[in-house]
């Protein structure tokens, strides 16, 4: 399906299977006809009998009105076979004539059946030239009736009407027939042959790309279709394993950074008080701040959404608000809270507090000290949180939230990760950032989330 | 007051030992889960510290043994991880509490405390912030060393915010330690009885202030350390 717009739609497969079962149906059709002509050339006593047969049936159908006027209608002195010459004589049970027409010098004896009972062909040749003569029994109106035929001719031509006339009724028409069946016989087998086909796209169309530990249920019904899904389950299983690789390595590497860093910071705690222990304090704080972020990054990147896990929103905000209340404090600003009717919203509770954790962080930072920072849940599906700082300019709202992007780069603190984070989360979660500058002055931004229903709270 | 440190980086652990050292801790020191394992057996300790990425094991399987083994002593886990879902894992297997590195040694030994002062712990029942004492058994509130007069109510109150110096104490823990007992709470005597607190706190020259974090309750700090609580601020 990876056409472009350009090359037009690929048929589908079932479209193709079943033209192909169609021009199948096209070529037997045609094979059956060379077939039946072919059995007709090869047997011509056969189709002296057809021919004779035919006549006889012709003349049967006009002798009622031969009864009625007695003499032999118009339409009748033709052949059915161009350039045939044909005679015929009618006898009735007990041997009268009916009727007799002679085509010049082509005549019947006059001498009725030897017996009632007879039905008989007979052909006489010289080269090309052939003489038939046969008798036919019919009934009309429930009278028995003997017509004696007679056709001279010469070739294969007089013939191809009866041979058309035979594969009109024994060839062509039951086999449409047969070839409509096929047709419709096709197209339910073809599209239940399919159907666990589209199946399989349906559920993989269905897998959410955060859940990486989704496998496909195997349809047992075809091998090929097995063999597809568990191609996609071996793909999926790839997948999951560097997802898990990446994660593991997110972890490994938040010890391998953070024992050193550990150790360098105690170092520093135990220099005496100096002006450059001042500093590598605040280096060290600003290093361990970075080390977070990154690991929270990768952490949100590697995330997986647990469908059924709900999150309340009110309970996160107090959390994280409640633990960043002294950081806020010792920076000289002041905090508060408000629940506002917040509503469970389906997601990772401890993402979601990472990615409130990051914006408060982010307000406590960049705001002045001495000014509040205000954490609104609801009403609804968000988080809010305000600050009383500068506030973000209009034109580097989208550019903010990717990653090492920093409005003002003479300031030390962050590497720029914290609202990519945030949008990381958000985007996870299906949600959005909202970035606006608040009434009066400062930033406000906005985590708004899907809904999901109320909080069940024990 | 004996720890049990667990640490397989050397010089982290000396550093560690040291800095609790000085703040008259006695420490014994393991590299390795399975010889601290031997002496949990065999001595008495007042506090484990356990380092979760012991090249021996899993710290947190140490974790689970010994409380599976009826022991209640504090635990405090150390831990370089802290990914999402690691810290329900930390505390779900029975540590008391978690630091996550880095940090420095003021966070450390504050928490050390905190597990000790706990009921059952061995700490002294006297809590202190900066010139602020509070005596828990007398119930008596010192400041600089002068007993000050404080009523029963901020007395409660006041204990409950020194047990949790340094950290936010919400307002509905407050009004359920406070007015346990009786059926009707206005609503502003909590703010009523903080405020008396507060002033009476600033009259005496108590070198503490008491924050409000509003919506969400209050926190007393040491007013002169306010960027200690800066670098303490756990994540």
């Amino acid at each position: 399906m990876t056409h472009g717009p350009a090359s037009g739609t690929p048929r589908t497969l079932f479209f193709r299977l079943s033209v192909r079962l169609a021009l199948v149906g096209l070529v037997f059709l045609v094979v059956e006809l060379a077939a039946v002509v072919w059995m007709y050339v090869r047997n011509p006593n056969e189709l002296d009998q057809l021919l004779v047969t035919a006549e006889a049936d012709r003349i049967a159908g006009d002798i009622p009105q031969m009864l009625v006027d007695g003499a032999v209608p118009e339409a009748l002195r033709q052949p059915i076979a161009a350039g045939t010459r044909r005679a015929f004589l009618i006898h009735e049970l007990g041997g009268g004539v009916i009727a007799r027409f002679n085509d010049g010098d082509l005549k019947i004896a006059d001498e009725p059946p030897a017996s009632f009972l007879v039905i008989r062909t007979q052909r006489e040749s010289w080269g090309q030239r052939f003489l038939l003569s046969g008798t036919r029994r019919v009934a009309v109106e429930q009278h028995p009736f003997w017509i004696t035929v007679a056709i001279f001719g010469h070739g294969f031509q007089p013939f191809v009407p009866v041979i058309f006339n035979e594969i009109r009724f024994h060839v062509i028409f039951p086999l449409l027939l047969l070839s409509l069946m096929f047709l419709l016989f096709n197209f339910s087998v073809v599209r239940s042959t399919l159907r666990p086909l589209q199946r399989t796209i349906t559920a993989i169309n269905a897998i959410d790309p955060a859940q990486v530990e989704t496998r496909i249920e195997a349809e047992a019904s075809s091998r090929e279709v097995a063999a597809l899904v568990s191609a996609v389950n071996a793909m999926l299983e790839r997948i999951e394993r560097s997802v898990r690789a990446l994660k593991d390595f997110a972890g490994d590497a938040a010890h391998e950074l953070r024992t050193p860093l550990a150790v360098m910071m105690l170092s520093i705690g135990k220099l005496p008080d100096s002006p450059e222990k001042a500093k590598l304090e605040v280096d060290a704080q600003r290093m361990k701040r970075l080390v977070n972020q990154m690991l929270d990054m990768s952490h949100a990147t590697a995330l997986e959404l647990d469908p059924d896990r709900r999150a309340d929103l009110a309970a996160i905000a107090r959390e994280v608000v409640t633990e960043l209340t002294p950081l806020a404090f010792a920076r000289g600003h002041s905090i508060s809270f408000m629940d506002q009717g917040a509503v469970a919203v389906h997601g990772h509770g401890e993402a979601i507090g990472r990615a409130l954790r990051n914006l408060v962080e982010n307000a406590l930072t960049h705001t002045p000290a001495g000014t509040r920072v205000e954490v609104t849940v609801g009403p609804g599906p968000q988080l809010d949180v305000r600050d009383h700082g500068p506030g973000i300019p209009e034109d580097r709202r989208t550019e903010v939230l990717q990653r090492f992007r920093r409005l003002d780069r003479s300031q030390p603190e962050g590497a720029g990760l914290g609202l990519a984070i945030v949008f990381t989360i958000m985007t996870l979660h299906g949600g959005v950032v909202r970035i606006e500058n608040a009434h009066g002055a400062g930033a406000r931004i906005r985590l708004v989330f899907r809904e999901s229903g109320p909080v069940m709270r024990a | 007051m004996r720890v049990l440190l667990a640490e397989d980086n050397p010089r982290f652990a000396n550093l560690i030992a040291e800095g609790l050292e000085a703040e008259g801790f006695v420490l014994d020191r393991f590299g390795s889960l399975s010889a601290a394992r031997e002496s949990v057996a065999l001595d008495r300790y007042d506090l484990f510290l356990i380092d979760l990425g012991m090249p021996d094991g899993d710290g947190i399987d140490f974790v689970r043994a010994v409380r599976r083994a009826g022991n209640t002593t504090p635990i405090l886990v150390i831990t370089a991880r802290n990914g999402l879902g690691d810290r329900v894992g930390g505390l779900d297997s029975g540590a008391d509490d978690y630091l996550v590195k880095p940090f420095d040694m003021p966070e450390l030994a504050a928490r050390c405390r905190a597990l000790l002062r706990r009921p059952g712990g061995c700490l002294g029942t006297t809590l202190n912030v900066e010139n602020l004492e509070f005596d828990t058994i007398a119930r008596e509130v010192r400041i600089s060393g002068w007993v000050i007069h404080v009523p029963p109510r901020e007395c409660d109150l006041l204990e409950r915010l020194m047990r949790r110096a340094g950290h936010v104490v919400s307002k509905a823990s407050l009004e359920d330690t406070m007015y346990a007992l009786s059926s009707e709470v206005s609503p502003n005597a909590l703010e009523a009885v903080v405020s008396r607190l507060r002033r009476r706190l600033a009259a005496e020259k108590a070198r503490v202030v008491l924050h409000t974090a509003h919506g969400i309750g209050y926190m007393l700090a040491s007013a002169a350390q306010t960027g200690q609580v800066e670098r303490g601020a756990p994540r």
